[in-house]
């Protein structure tokens, strides 16, 4: 052995490291072109909480996003398509797992993990040939991509694409990107009731980082967009580090973006604002709901003006859309690149309901859009067939070649499938955020859709202790604005449905049903 | 070590260690009180070890934070004039270091607390027609007497200083109970960062 290691080289060698860890990165899967020189990419883009209903593609009179019309010119474009969920946990872990909310049980606020031992039930899991990346503006995703570190090369840290990170906490903490920056948040930022870890750097940083979003402000009049109190971001970063980094990542990859915008704050980019002031839309009139508003008359001015917020929220994605997706095509990465573009799921600014953290599962907060652009695709394609979030992990396995796994609950959508859509079929989503996540579910909102006709199931709620469990069912293809319920306990279509809806929570609680 | 002769003029090694260690003390309290609160809240969300990961940062942070204020401090020690001894001076910036800690402790206290101000402060201030000189002039008072006071005390009266040093020997020993905190903190963080 040679001489031992003197103070002085150690701590050479130890400024050495961080470059060092940092220029290795792009090495880290030198195999996979080598292995799959003809596989093609898988790109998902994943646009929070976007409902199909305020998208011009999708009939809405408002042109919201006339990128998104351009680019489905040249995909096959899902004209009904539902979430597995309500909000960003149970609709993307249906996304990412192919299972409904009941199955990977990721449906509660204070519990917001896929079920032990289905971790390695995911999407990534199967693209191990693939170098796989995970990035999300909204920190619900966080706990998913930590269960899923196993299969994914890449795990991109939310904060590196906000406005005010100054501390490149991916770099320093690799394989920690939910729990450091939470703590580096709550070290910094003050909480609901204004308490910081720190007691004397917190002002100065939350002062500094104030100064960079006052700097924005005039590009961004009602506020720069934000995820929380003070996570500022804009989507102009999200898309630039994209377009920049989609032709450097290792050949194949599978990577899944999930970019905040149109989620609440409504807070467009200069030029969209008031684009819809003087158009006259007025939306239809609707009925209240016994869930919203505290029992109160929706106030229509207000849904009015929500809406017009959200809508010229919608631009501003759509226009940074467009420059991801020309810059792609530029590039020539789209020639060899599945282009999958959805929402986790969609929001409501009618019957008095705001937002989509709501026991009602109408159409704005669950009908979601789904594009997807073949490499090499020039014609659209229209699919009307019901489609649910849960059916694209087997349309990815299927397209690239793989096995789909019995544990999927979803099927191949057409037109990819071998076999034409059966009209038979049954798609589910659940509202369950107040259920316990592992017991059976009370209170909750099931919804089923077969064919033409969508039930709603609402049942363990305060509200209905008198009444008993609630069913709605609306005919989507007469009424699709669901104005009319025809639900009839008499009725034919009613009695099958609700029989298959007891059915199927029967079946979901049993392994609950015991302790 | 010539060049850093400036900042141990003044200063013995044992200063150097206790005013380290008094820096660390509250904020190190202050941050695990606050992490413990989210504790449950973490080992809920997803699981206990990753509630630690969260305790594990906080300290690792409050020692960066001790680091950074500490250095501050010994650079505002060297305001005090030279021919001070070091146990002086000692206990003129540690006791000072205490109380600016206190505020920022009952500023955030008061936060959390949530307590309404009172309707009698509000009525005075409207009443003196000049309600945000009057808070400033008010802050600044408080700061100046719970700063002075104590400080003059310390300056006037051996034996105070006597009990302020002995006071700070024990937070010392204290105080090394956190930095054995962050070694273990920072052995965390290395095991959840140091995947294959």
């Amino acid at each position: 052995m040679g001489k031992a290691l003197n103070k002085r080289d150690f701590l050479k060698l130890l400024a050495a490291l961080p470059p060092s860890i940092y220029f290795s990165k792009p090495f880290q899967r030198p195999d996979l072109l080598l292995q799959n020189p003809d596989a093609k990419n898988v790109l998902i883009i994943v646009f929070d909480t976007l409902s199909a209903k305020n998208i011009s593609l999708y009939g809405y009179p408002r042109e919201t996003m006339p990128n998104l019309a351009r680019i489905a010119e040249k995909g096959t474009v899902y004209h009904n398509h539902f979430a597995g969920g309500n909000w960003t946990v149970p609709g993307t872990a249906s996304l990412l797992t192919g299972t409904y909310p009941w199955t990977h049980r990721a449906f509660n606020d204070e519990y917001r993990t896929i079920l032990e031992g289905r971790e390695r039930n995911n999407i990534f899991h199967f693209f191990d040939q693939y170098y796989r990346i995970g990035y999300s503006h909204n920190s619900n995703l966080y706990p998913f991509f930590d269960q899923f570190a196993p299969d994914l090369e890449q795990i991109k840290s939310r904060k590196d694409l906000f406005i005010s990170n100054i501390l490149a906490l991916h770099e320093l903490f690799p394989h920690d990107n939910d729990i450091a920056p939470i703590t580096w948040d709550r070290m910094m930022t003050e909480a609901e009731k204004g308490s910081t870890y720190s007691l004397f750097f917190a002002p100065f940083y939350q002062r500094y980082s104030q100064k960079i979003v006052d700097d924005l402000r005039d590009d961004f009049p009602r506020g720069v967009p934000r995820t929380g109190e003070d996570n500022y971001f804009i989507l102009e970063d999200g898309m630039n580090w994209l377009i920049s980094q989609a032709g450097a990542f290792p050949r194949p990859f599978l990577g899944y973006f999930h970019f905040l915008p149109p989620h609440r704050p409504y807070n467009t980019r200069r030029e969209f604002v008031n684009v819809f002031s003087n158009d006259y839309y007025v939306d239809k009139p609707r009925p209240g709901l016994y869930a919203s508003n505290e029992g109160k008359p929706p106030n229509f001015r207000y849904q009015g003006a929500q809406r017009q917020f959200y809508d010229e929220f919608i631009l501003y994605a759509d226009a940074e859309l467009g420059r991801l997706y020309d810059s792609l095509e530029q590039s020539g990465i789209l020639e060899n690149t599945w282009l999958i573009f959805t929402s986790d799921h969609g929001e409501m600014c009618e019957r008095g309901v705001f937002g989509h953290r709501t026991p009602v599962l109408y159409q704005p907060v669950i009908h979601i859009p789904l594009v997807i652009l073949e490499p090499g695709q020039t014609k659209r394609q229209d699919v009307f067939t019901p489609t649910s979030a849960v059916d694209v992990l087997p349309t990815l396995l299927k397209i690239t070649g793989q096995e789909i796994p019995g544990w999927a609950e979803g099927t191949v959508l057409p037109p990819f499938a071998d076999t034409a859509p059966d009209p038979e079929r049954s798609l589910y989503a659940l509202e369950a955020t107040n259920s316990e996540a592992h017991a059976v579910l009370n209170p909750a909102t099931a919804m089923l859709v077969k064919d033409r006709y969508k039930l709603t199931y609402y049942f363990g709620y305060g509200q209905l202790k008198k009444t008993g469990p609630l069913f709605e069912l609306y005919d989507l293809e007469s009424d699709p604005e669901e104005l009319n319920n025809v639900y009839a306990a008499s009725s034919e279509i009613s009695r099958e449905l609700r029989n298959e809806m007891l059915t199927k929570i029967e079946e979901v609680d049993k392994p609950y049903r015991n302790g | 070590m010539k060049r850093l002769s400036f900042l141990t003029r003044g200063y013995t090694k044992k200063s150097l260690y206790q005013l380290f260690m008094l820096c660390a003390f509250p904020i190190h309290v202050w941050a695990f009180l606050m992490a413990f609160r989210d504790f449950g809240w973490v080992a809920e969300r997803t699981n206990v070890w990753d509630a630690l990961g969260l305790l594990s940062y906080a300290m690792a942070f409050a020692m960066l934070e001790s680091i950074g204020v500490f250095l501050i401090v010994v650079l505002l020690g060297l305001l005090v004039p030279s021919e001070w001894g070091a146990d002086k001076r000692l206990a003129l910036l540690g006791i000072l270091f205490l109380i600016v800690c206190l505020w920022a402790i009952l500023g955030q206290m008061y936060s959390i607390a949530g307590y309404p101000v009172p309707k009698w402060v509000v009525n005075f201030l409207v009443w003196t027609e000049h309600p945000l000189r009057m808070l400033w002039g008010g802050a600044f008072l408080l700061a100046v007497v719970s700063a002075a006071l104590p400080a003059l005390w310390i300056l006037k009266r051996e034996k105070a200083k006597g009990m302020i040093i002995d006071m700070f020997d024990r937070i010392s020993l204290l105080s090394a109970i956190y930095v054995f905190f962050d070694l273990v903190g920072i052995i965390i963080i290395a095991i959840r960062n140091l995947r294959v």
